[in-house]
């Protein structure tokens, strides 16, 4: 009898752990070849991973400028909000490492500074290796904020053979400091920062063409990508975004344009990423059906 | 074997929608046009299992439309129903005629459908379902004429609603900037003259009537405001100009351009994007209790 009672409640128990079971967190080590280092991700998976066979669309999100891999789960004001959006839209969430100011390029210069190649190959890779995944374009979808805005839209548009969809949140659509509303001495560092990446540049042409998306709106529309980008009214980049938007508008580049409220930090950020992933949600369950 | 299963999954299918799917259709009698004109409510799963109270959506519709028209023009017929369940709304579709606009009529009396939705609506649906019957509760958008009613109703009694939005909203019953063949202009200028006055012979008389000159109210109100239009639609440039205003006198508000047209697939799409917009402001204003 005492035995029932108590298997009674080991079934209770296992009944109660599964409907409060919630997104799955895993950090993972990824070796880049490319760089000869290894780097992380945060991967989340949604509480309806661990019970069901089927594969899943996963979405990157890239981190901005400055910041690393655990940015996106322990800045938010709301720290459970990524494993909530992975749950509430049952996708598959990843979270890699894109270096400090790498801009997510392969550098010409630097060896260790091959990010593109990292996140579009060696990090996929692992991710489709390792989870459940949606393997084709059709199920992968990639955003992030600021320097991972630009990062998000660039990969992307360099590789719509692998993503279907791209985001940005105060984004930076163009790499030119001097479009920024900032101060002389924070240009002067991501200006020297870039020529340290890319080179020497001609003073009179364009800024980086082919490393700055503002110069690549043909190549933009040409990858046919699912595209949303947006920006706060009082952030230091409103005005290139609102350029891009401009231009992808002239040259007939469908995309979701939004200005908000707020400027470049986290509650902006927090509010952003929802759309985000309501729109990538329509778009993945499109191709889906 | 295969096919009894289909049969009963079927079945099921439909046992589980006449369970959860719930719309009502009201008769709403008007005070002021001596006439009754029916709503369509949509409530949510979640409201016959609880005893709270919820939120409201009320949710317009444009010109020579009626009612029911965002529950059999969307591409998707469950968009309601879906939406109502997945942010636990009250979602309710008043009647606005033809072209009404939402407006008191100064002109024609059998056209006074501000005081229907603002008077007769609200407090049918209060006394009618377990509303959240305060201003906290009160969420309203639409689309094209709809989305116009929504900030015009909104910026009137701010005190009713405590965010609004709009759609491909037709912003100015003057007209300027609508992209439109000559034609088309001026039986919508017609149309106009009849609710609202000749234009031709007093155009000061539109102003109080257009929702982008309202734009400095909009920002003493404390409303909060989400408004989006195609990059293809007509109404593109006046709802650049309410967003300029917007922008230029530090109105916090959340405005967005898509690929598309004045057309059922934009607005169905668009609505998913208001009601999280929604749902976000609902919750933090009434956390706890929703």
């Amino acid at each position: 009898m005492k035995n029932a009672v108590i298997i009674l409640l080991v079934f209770a128990c296992t009944f109660f752990a599964q409907k409060v079971q919630a997104a799955v967190t895993d950090t993972l080590a990824i070796q880049s070849l490319a760089m000869n280092k290894t780097l992380k991700a945060v991967v989340i998976t949604p509480q309806s991973y661990q019970s069901s066979k089927k594969n899943y669309p996963v979405v990157y999100l890239l981190h901005g400028g400055s910041g690393n891999y655990k940015n996106w789960t322990e800045l938010t004001p709301d720290k459970s909000l990524v494993a909530r959006m992975a749950d509430l839209f049952d996708v598959i969430i990843v979270m890699p490492d894109g270096g400090t100011s790498s801009y997510y390029f392969d550098s010409p210069l630097l060896r260790d500074s091959q990010y593109e190649t990292f996140i579009s190959k060696e990090v996929r890779e692992k991710v489709d290796k390792d989870y459940r995944t949606i393997k084709t374009r059709e199920g992968r979808a990639i955003t992030g904020l600021s320097m991972g805005g630009h990062g998000a839209v660039y990969i992307a548009t360099k590789h719509p053979d692998l993503y279907c969809a791209a985001g940005s949140m105060s984004g930076v659509l163009n790499i030119n400091p001097s479009t920024w509303k900032v101060t002389p001495d924070f240009a002067k560092i991501r200006i020297d920062n870039f020529k340290k990446m890319i080179g020497e540049r001609e003073e009179s042409g364009p800024f980086y063409p082919g490393f700055n998306l503002i110069t690549m709106t043909e190549q933009i529309k040409a990858a046919k990508l699912h595209l949303i980008f947006d920006c706060g009214v009082d952030d230091f980049l409103i005005e290139p975004n609102r350029e891009m938007h401009k231009l992808l508008t002239a040259n007939g580049t469908p995309h979701d344009y939004t200005e908000r409220p707020g400027k470049h930090e986290w509650p902006y950020w927090e509010n952003a990423l929802p759309y985000h992933l309501l729109f990538f949600q329509k778009v993945l369950q499109a191709k889906k059906q | 074997m295969k096919k009894n299963f289909l049969v009963y999954l079927i079945i099921f299918q439909m046992i589980s929608l006449m369970v959860f799917a719930k719309t009502d259709t009201l008769e709403i009698a008007s005070t002021k046009m001596n006439k009754t004109y029916k709503a369509a409510v949509t409530l949510p799963k979640s409201y016959e299992n609880n005893q709270k109270s919820f939120p409201v959506l009320y949710l317009l519709h444009g010109g020579i439309g009626h009612f029911n028209d965002w529950l059999t023009k969307s591409p998707d017929k469950n968009l309601i129903q879906n939406l109502a369940d997945q942010y636990n709304l009250v979602i309710v579709m008043p009647e606005g005629e033809v072209f009404s606009y939402y407006i008191d009529s100064p002109v024609d009396k059998n056209s006074q459908f501000e005081s229907y939705i603002v008077k007769d609506v609200i407090t049918k649906i209060d006394r009618t379902y377990r509303t959240i019957a305060s201003k906290n509760g009160r969420v309203i958008t639409g689309l094209s004429m709809g989305g116009y009613g929504a900030l015009y109703l909104s910026g009137k009694y701010p005190e009713l609603f405590v965010a609004a939005g709009s759609m491909s909203g037709a912003l100015n019953p003057d007209l300027q900037g609508w992209k439109l063949p000559k034609e088309a202009t001026e039986n919508l200028r017609k149309a106009f003259d009849a609710i609202i006055g000749s234009y031709n012979t007093d155009p000061k008389g539109y102003e109080p009537y257009s929702v982008i000159a309202m734009a400095d109210k909009m920002k003493t109100n404390g409303v909060s405001l989400i408004f989006d239009c195609g990059t293809d639609d007509f109404l593109i440039e006046p709802n650049r100009e309410l967003h300029r205003r917007l922008v230029f006198n530090n109105t916090p508000h959340d405005y967005s351009e898509r690929p598309g047209g004045h057309s059922w697939p934009y607005w169905e799409n668009s609505l998913y994007f208001h009601a999280l917009y929604f749902s976000k402001i609902l919750k933090s204003v009434n956390s706890g209790k929703y």
